[in-house]
């Protein structure tokens, strides 16, 4: 049986009775949550599978204010929403998804002002997307949103362009690598290393605008071999299948982690339905992938 | 001076409504809370030159000269420090050793259950760091269950504002259901509140899901403030500082290694980060969350501090730290 089968049947059978997953090992053991029941949406739908439970989860699970929390144990929208908006709109499931997108645009945000001794070396000013209304903007709820949207009939927001300009404002350089943190390129004048994820979530993200993606798509294709999460890998392989589509390297390297994790418990215990999503996800035809932006 | 005056109330209120103005701790170095230390506790160092095999006898020394709480039946959860990727050889996590080592004396007495768990700040996969940490092997090894923090269930807790704005927090339920819950924090200075030790090693019980990576809305209100009320809510009820190869310099993430060869125990928070602080050369009563936390979670003040093992003196290194935190240095 390929990996791509048996992580199918894994996400199709995991589940709570409700239809949504968990973050657990097992995808349905503790609470439901947002992200892995929007995720594993996204994964059965882009192979073909029947993902309307899941759906009817979101739906069910979304707030009066159209955002969503991490988890019906949570009390208030955050970032997940964007995730949710994503599965949603690619689903067909337009007014659950035009409703969180417009939480998206309407978040509260905090910014600094720019003062000649701030500390941190980036643009404390610009405003994007926080992981929590009246937070700072990061890199990665940024993306997540500028996703979404995308998918929306709000494209064309203002909040795109601010998004994009904070991405490019964030892009890190450590002297050996280019690419996106979590979001300080550059602290007490002090370079600050690119991460896998972020990067390869602003790939997805801002891929066919002028931000320079360079240093980051050669950033990810040196860790390709080297990425032993498969979290970090599958999020990596959905930026390089945005980039030259089902890539057989990238393919390889997703067969590869996903065996090594079944020879590790505790890697096994860390492939969860997240996991396993992203990673059908980047095995999907790139069309299927509500990841990767037409 | 004005902030001598103060009460500990005042200052916390002070720092909520300060919300939004600044994450620099300067501010605070500049108007310390007022410092109303008491009370008693035990540390004890001792000797440990690597992370070699020896570290089973020296976390036993420790047990010995500070017993942890009864553990027999009970459900153990270890929380190491694994902010972020550990890059280019700098000892920004603690050590997998160290985590082994303790985990198999809280077996032999008696623990039903021991998991490590922890909620990376800066990086969404935290399995990338046990990989690059060199900590996968080893669970596997020892049969160790590790939980994500960052993704755990949710669990409700009434708090200060000071934390996140609201009245209370949210909880990673491992933590929350725990029965005795192991600090287990590096060395390590910290470019921000001074010192990353046992106390500021708490921000990581509270999941990235819900305050993100970083948990910036903590740092946001009043990282100092957020410290100590995270450690109200949620205390470790016994600590163990890999001070082994410590982290000096621009810490938590890219200071540089000091090797002090070391681990410090203790059951009480504030007391085993006071005896860390002063092993870095650095004096507690002028980091704000230790001064905060002076009297009420436990002592800072070496007369309410019994000191086993190694005396401070004698293992005690001038740490470097960034200039604007020089006036920490004792």
């Amino acid at each position: 049986m390929s990996w791509i089968h048996e992580a199918l049947e894994q996400i199709e059978a995991n589940k709570r009775p409700d239809g949504a997953r968990t973050c657990a090992a097992d995808f349905s053991t503790g609470d439901p949550a947002t992200e892995p029941t929007a995720l594993a949406a996204m994964a059965l739908a882009a192979h073909g599978r029947d993902a309307t439970a899941p759906l009817d989860w979101l739906v069910a699970n979304q707030r009066p204010d159209g955002g969503f929390a991490v988890s019906p144990a949570h009390d208030e929208s955050t970032w997940v929403t964007a995730v949710a908006a994503i599965a949603l709109l690619s689903a067909g499931r337009r007014d659950a998804g035009e409703a969180a997108v417009n939480w998206l645009l309407h978040v509260p945000i905090y910014t600094l002002p720019v003062t000649p001794d701030s500390p941190y070396g980036y643009d404390t000013s610009l405003p994007a997307w926080p992981w929590t209304p009246g937070d700072f903007s990061w890199v990665e709820p940024t993306a997540l949103a500028l996703l979404a949207i995308q998918h929306s009939s709000r494209a064309d927001d203002p909040r795109v362009a601010q998004g994009l300009r904070l991405l490019a404002d964030r892009a890190a350089f450590d002297g050996n690598d280019g690419g996106w943190n979590y979001g300080e390129p550059r602290v007490l004048g002090a370079d600050l290393s690119p991460a896998v994820v972020p990067t390869a979530l602003v790939i997805l993200a801002a891929r066919g605008t002028d931000i320079d993606l360079t240093p980051g798509i050669a950033f990810l294709e040196r860790r390709r071999d080297s990425m032993t999460s498969l979290f970090s890998l599958a999020w990596a392989a959905n930026a390089a299948a945005a980039l030259y589509g089902r890539d057989d390297s990238w393919q390889d390297a997703l067969a590869r982690s996903w065996a090594e994790a079944a020879a590790s418990p505790t890697k096994e215990a860390g492939r969860g339905a997240l996991s396993t999503a992203l990673a059908l996800l980047a095995a999907a035809e790139p069309a299927n992938n509500p990841l990767i932006l037409s | 001076m004005a902030h001598l005056r103060t009460t500990r109330r005042e200052f916390l209120q002070a720092a909520a409504a300060a919300a939004g103005a600044s994450a620099l701790p300067g501010c605070l170095l500049d108007s310390l809370p007022p410092l109303h230390d008491g009370g008693f506790a035990a540390t004890a160092i001792i000797r440990a030159a690597d992370y070699g095999n020896v570290l089973f006898d020296a976390v036993e020394q420790g047990f010995a000269l500070v017993p942890p709480p009864d553990v027999n039946g009970k459900r153990v959860v270890l929380k190491p420090n694994f902010v972020d990727l550990p890059r280019d050889g700098r000892p920004a996590v603690t050590n997998p050793a160290v985590i082994v080592a303790a985990a198999e004396a809280f077996r032999r007495r008696g623990a039903a259950e021991v998991i490590v768990a922890e909620g990376p700040a800066l990086q969404r996969d935290a399995y990338e760091i046990l990989d690059a940490s060199g900590l996968t092997p080893l669970l596997d090894e020892h049969r160790l269950r590790f939980v994500d923090l960052n993704l755990d269930d949710l669990i409700r807790r009434p708090a200060s504002p000071v934390i996140t704005g609201v009245d209370h927090v949210f909880l990673a339920a491992s933590v929350a259901r725990a029965d005795v819950l192991v600090g287990m924090p590096k060395m390590k200075t910290h470019h921000w509140a001074g010192a990353s030790l046992s106390m500021k090693n708490q921000f990581g019980i509270l999941p990235g899901a819900a305050y993100g990576w970083p948990r910036n809305r903590l740092h946001h209100v009043d990282l100092n403030a957020a410290v100590f009320e995270i450690n109200r809510v949620r205390a470790p009820d016994y600590c163990i500082v890999d001070g082994i190869v410590a982290m000096e310099g621009n810490g938590p993430i890219q200071g540089t290694g000091r090797k002090v060869g070391v681990l410090v125990f203790g059951d009480k928070a504030p007391a085993v980060d006071a005896t860390c602080a002063r092993i870095m050369r650095l004096a507690p009563e002028r980091i704000p969350y230790l001064r905060l936390a002076a009297g009420v979670l436990g002592p800072i003040g070496e007369a309410n501090i019994e000191q086993r093992g190694e005396t401070i003196a004698a293992v005690a290194q001038s740490f470097d730290v960034l200039d604007h935190l020089s006036n920490l240095r004792m």
